[in-house]
């Protein structure tokens, strides 16, 4: 189990429990947060986020995809017209830029009519076809063998893991709770619902809502549910510098295959350039490790949109992990357990589904426990200052308020000890180093801490209180030090003479 | 023997044989060179550098030397030395901080300004 | 409030504090240094192995002393200076915008800045190095902070990939702080370190050096389990059969140093893609009238010393601005340019006949043979070498009368050609 720094209750009775702290967990907690409810969302994890919502390619999709009248269609484009309002309630970076999916060849032209004309059918708005100039004239770096192109302008970039920590946050001021590095040991049916061991914690609640990713079918089988085997879809990407990230202006695609949308070239919503991601079925769903090979293919790929993609200029290369189950999401009440709510197969586009989803799995919530909003339900939450992004002006304020925000800890993406501070007093607090990158960026630029990282783990300390040599990248097991200097040879000290 | 010698970053590669019971050195591009050829293969000696714990100053490690190179052998003894040690501040370059460190007859000094705090 | 400055420095590392007080000498008063870290010094302050300042100082020092040394001066000269100073911003008309937690956003106008904000080092993601992405793979630079300023060990079981001058120093001292260091790989088939180096890291200490090879997978979930080594052919890449596990919890990279110019991109300052520091005279004058920059953000150097010596042009150039003498005619001058075996030159141009020497890097090791400066075929410059290395700087002074006879020439080509 994790260590964590602050004291919990162990005991705990819930209307509601959530397992899995990624998109689809945080948003379910979001929304069930809205009524009066006692909420409580288990995390296996050191952080939200870590797993499949934390290395994707956070595209908000229009919803062209997936063919008409399935579930992923239908809260595809739900979700997507549901972003917008959410990422100004919540303070989520969201960039919508709009999509483009490239045709080199007659047959892609017609892919591109078939994706045009399911568009239709899914409801998504404002798509066209342009032709090839017209692209090269929107995207200079566009390969001059484009001879169309779907353009979809309600598709964004969006930073998935700060999607899902707003939502949590929002979630935590609403009164819901949150059990970070408590992984689910085992779990009793009573008669009222079920009874939870997660970690030294003893959880019972009414509804049980299973969001685990990868874990649902492990959850599930503790629960007396349906087997959810779901296989592993790896995918590496490639992030460049942020110098590049005006390379392309919208989301690239190419025509999409069997093995999902592509290798794609866009903007991130802070702005660096990424590339990805491969797609390739694995067994092991830990299995994040990046390949030479991987990694050749997303750069090859990548090429055939954008020929001058640069050879230098990336600063990390990462692998996601998507679960697939069958050809559509599965979130639905279980059958063999009653009062456990499923959800299984959340591939793309989980990310831009999550907020429909939520809303879907609170109906079903609905069906096993009354459902009464409350008046005070808190619908904004503000985010940590993002100094980088302010004007002097702001600054300024900022400043003359906390001092910290003035003493700059990370200089590749501008960020200040005031904010890491502030990261670590999270309404869901953190305590890695990780956890303090995903939430203010430090360490998330060019360097990739490797000037900032002993100062991000001082302060740590000292908010904390956790010692500097317990100190954890991303929880039990990656502690960023093995020890002190000269800790084998004993503690005889002698004072200096002079 | 072939040598770098480490007395300058030029890191002149030397030449080094003894004959009749003398050292010749060769590929030297200073004096020095030849000196340090000649000692290399009779009795080596390095400068160890270090750091240590420091109470109450600013910072948490003082930067150290032995204030002349000693023999290499000596070096694992030198460290030994310096791993039970720590210093108070204040101290100023060149303060001794362990005088005649592990019988070397180099006394190890500070290499940095450490006010109290 | 906008506070009117003469010559602000942004950087207190070597080259900020030789340019501070080299332009203090030449009759400014008004000099400024800006720091980000809490003291001054740079990066000398965790270089705390000896070998520095022989062509300096004429005795051999660390890097602590090196720095105090000039710190000294500047604070006999009462020069003033700011840490904990982040500079921000500035502008073509020379304003420097910065944030400091006492003074909160400070505005300097200023009449020329230096620039002298180092360089920082190429990580993971730049070489694509395939793997887990666990704890236990850090920056040599990184790891020498730790064990040297924070007190702490990075890992007990070390691999280290490159032979840069960091990852030579940290594998000594990491293994007399008791670590295993079990190897330094090299994906060239020759270090990039000094041979001192070599001997007295590597060699005295028993760690093996193994060239043309390079890391080709990192392995462990929470922390560095291990790495995948492989050998590599001509063209550097690896050869699978060779592949080999080495078990480690750590892997220090000391892959090269790149110039940290985000601020002189802020205002399109003309680069050289091969140094990846700005284009400059032999004042160290960029393409922007008033800004000059020196040290490693201007380009790489091997050993301080040299640092020392570019900043007193760069800090009496920049004085001369100030004081109107300004060379103004950035745009014109002569271009010199690299030729055989040559990778760079600094300076990229010559805007006055004036006696000066060019530093440049040869692209690969050279046995003996020549360095020769031709204008228009003529050869106006020549030195003889016994071996050159790339990862060592050379220098070529240049008389003025050779400077003369540059400034009318329209190719000016630097070579080193080798005896044969």
């Amino acid at each position: 189990m994790e260590q964590t720094y602050k004291e919990e209750n162990r005991q705990k009775s819930l209307d509601v429990l959530v397992i899995g702290g990624g998109i689809v967990g945080t948003a379910v907690a979001r929304e069930l947060s809205r009524y009066t409810l006692t909420i409580g969302l288990v995390e296996a994890g050191s952080d939200l986020a870590r797993k499949t919502t934390g290395a994707n390619s956070g595209i908000i999709h229009a919803g062209y995809d997936a063919p008409a009248g399935s579930l992923m269609a239908k809260l595809n484009v739900q979700g997507n017209q549901m972003y917008p309002k959410l990422c100004r309630d919540l303070d989520i970076p969201f960039v919508q830029n709009g999509s483009l999916v490239l045709a080199f060849t007659q047959e892609d032209r017609k892919e591109l009519q078939t994706l045009f004309s399911r568009g239709l059918q899914n409801g998504v708005e404002g798509l066209t076809i342009l032709g090839g100039d017209e692209v090269r004239k929107r995207e200079p770096h566009i390969s001059q063998e484009v001879v169309e192109a779907l353009y979809a302008p309600t598709a964004g970039v969006i930073s998935p893991y700060e999607a899902a920590i707003a939502f949590a946050e929002n979630a935590a001021d609403n009164g819901a709770e949150f059990y970070l590095g408590h992984p689910v040991t085992s779990i009793k049916k009573t008669q009222t619902g079920f009874q939870v061991t997660a970690g030294d914690l003893e959880l019972t609640c009414k509804v049980l809502i299973n969001c685990a990713g990868f874990a649902s079918d492990e959850i599930s089988r503790m629960a007396g549910g349906e087997s959810l085997a779901a296989q592993a879809r790896k995918g590496e990407y490639i992030l460049y510098d942020k110098a590049y990230g005006d390379f392309v202006n919208h989301v690239i695609f190419q025509p999409p295959s069997k093995m999902g949308k592509g290798i794609l070239v866009t903007r991130t919503a802070e702005g660096n350039l990424l590339v990805g991601p491969s797609s390739e079925t694995v067994y092991d769903p830990e299995d994040t490790a990046t390949t030479q090979q991987g990694l050749d293919l997303v750069w090859n790929t990548a090429r055939k949109s954008c020929p001058t993609l640069p050879a230098g200029g990336a600063i990390t290369t990462f692998t996601g992990v998507r679960s697939v189950y069958g050809d559509d999401f599965y979130i639905r009440h279980s059958e063999l357990a009653p009062g456990l709510i499923q959800t299984a197969g959340i591939c793309s586009p989980g990310l831009t589904a999550a907020p429909a989803i939520a809303k879907m799995i609170a109906a079903l919530t609905g069906d096993l426990l009354a459902l009464e909003e409350k008046a005070e339900f808190q619908e904004t939450r503000e985010g940590i200052p993002v100094f980088s992004a302010m004007s002097w002006e702001e600054r300024e304020a900022l400043i003359r308020q906390d001092p910290a925000y003035a003493r700059m800890v990370c200089r590749c993406e501008t960020v200040t000890e005031g904010q890491i501070r502030r990261a670590l007093h999270s309404p869901i607090p953190v305590w890695t180093v990780d956890g303090v990158k995903r939430r203010v960026r430090a360490g998330m630029g060019r360097c990739q801490g490797s000037f900032c990282t002993p100062r991000v783990m001082e302060i740590i300390e000292e908010e904390t209180g956790i010692p500097f040599c317990e100190i954890t990248k991303n929880g039990k097991g990656s502690e960023l030090i093995v020890g002190k200097l000269k800790d084998t040879n004993g503690g005889a000290s002698h004072d200096s003479k002079h | 023997m072939e040598l770098i010698c480490i007395l300058c970053p030029r890191g002149c590669h030397l030449q080094a044989e003894l004959r009749d019971g003398q050292v010749v050195v060769s590929g030297n591009s200073c004096p020095r060179g030849e000196r340090y050829g000649q000692e290399e293969l009779t009795h080596p000696v390095r400068t160890v550098t270090s750091s240590v714990y420091v109470a109450n100053g600013k910072g948490k490690m003082l930067s150290v030397k032995t204030n002349r190179p000693v023999a290499k052998e000596s070096i694992p003894m030198v460290l030994e030395a310096l791993a039970d040690l720590q210093v108070a501040a204040p101290i100023r370059v060149g303060d001794v901080i362990l005088g005649d460190v592990a019988g070397t007859g180099a006394d190890i000094v500070a290499t940095r300004n450490v006010p109290i705090v | 409030m906008i506070r009117n400055i003469d010559t602000v420095i942004i950087g207190g590392g070597p080259a900020g504090l030789a340019a501070a007080c080299a332009c203090y000498d030449a009759g400014v008063r008004d000099v400024y240094i800006l720091e980000r870290d809490e003291n001054l010094g740079g990066i000398l302050q965790q270089c705390i192995h000896n070998g520095f300042g022989l062509q300096w100082f004429k005795e051999e020092l660390t890097g602590p002393e090196y720095a105090q040394r000039f710190i000294d001066e500047v604070e006999k000269r009462s020069i003033p200076y700011m840490v904990n100073t982040m500079v921000l911003e500035i502008t073509p008309d020379k304003k420097v915008y910065c944030v400091n937690p006492d003074e909160g956003v400070c505005i300097f106008q200023c009449k020329s800045i230096v620039l002298a904000m180092g360089c920082r080092e190429r990580v993971r993601g730049n070489l694509k190095i395939p793997g887990m992405r666990p704890a236990g793979v850090y920056s040599a630079g990184l790891a020498q902070r730790l064990v040297n300023l924070e007190g702490a060990m990075p890992g007990k079981e070390v691999v280290i990939l490159g032979s840069g001058d960091i990852g030579l120093i940290m594998a000594r001292r990491m293994k007399w702080e008791g670590a295993d260091v079990k190897m330094v790989c090299e994906i060239m088939p020759y270090s990039s370190g000094l041979a001192r180096n070599i001997q007295q890291c590597l060699r005295d200490n028993g760690i093996p050096l193994k060239l043309n090879t390079t890391v080709v997978a990192i392995h462990g979930k929470q922390r560095v389990e291990g790495v995948t080594i492989a050998k590599v052919d001509e063209n550097r890449k690896p050869i699978p059969e060779t592949q080999e596990y080495v078990p480690c919890d750590t892997l220090l990279l000391s892959v090269g140093l790149l110039p940290e110019n985000e601020l002189s991109r802020g205002i399109n300052i003309q680069m050289d893609p091969v140094t990846g520091g700005p284009k400059v005279d032999e004042n160290r004058q960029t393409s922007v009238p008033g800004i000059f920059a020196c040290g490693n953000v201007l380009h790489v150097h091997d050993i301080v010393d040299f640092v020392s010596k570019e900043s007193v042009i760069a800090g009496k150039g920049a004085a001369a601005y100030c004081q109107n003498r300004g060379t103004e005619a950035v745009s014109g001058g002569v271009s010199l340019n690299p030729g055989e075996n040559v990778r760079y030159i600094v300076p990229q141009k010559l805007v006055q006949a004036e006696a000066c020497s060019l530093y440049f890097r040869v692209g690969s090791p050279l046995g003996a043979g020549r360095i020769i400066l031709r204008a228009d075929g003529e050869e106006l410059a020549a030195k003889r070498f016994i071996r050159a290395v790339p990862g060592e700087m050379e220098e070529l002074p240049i008389s003025l009368e050779v400077a003369e006879k540059l400034m009318s020439a329209k190719d000016v080509v630097l070579s080193a050609e080798v005896s044969r």
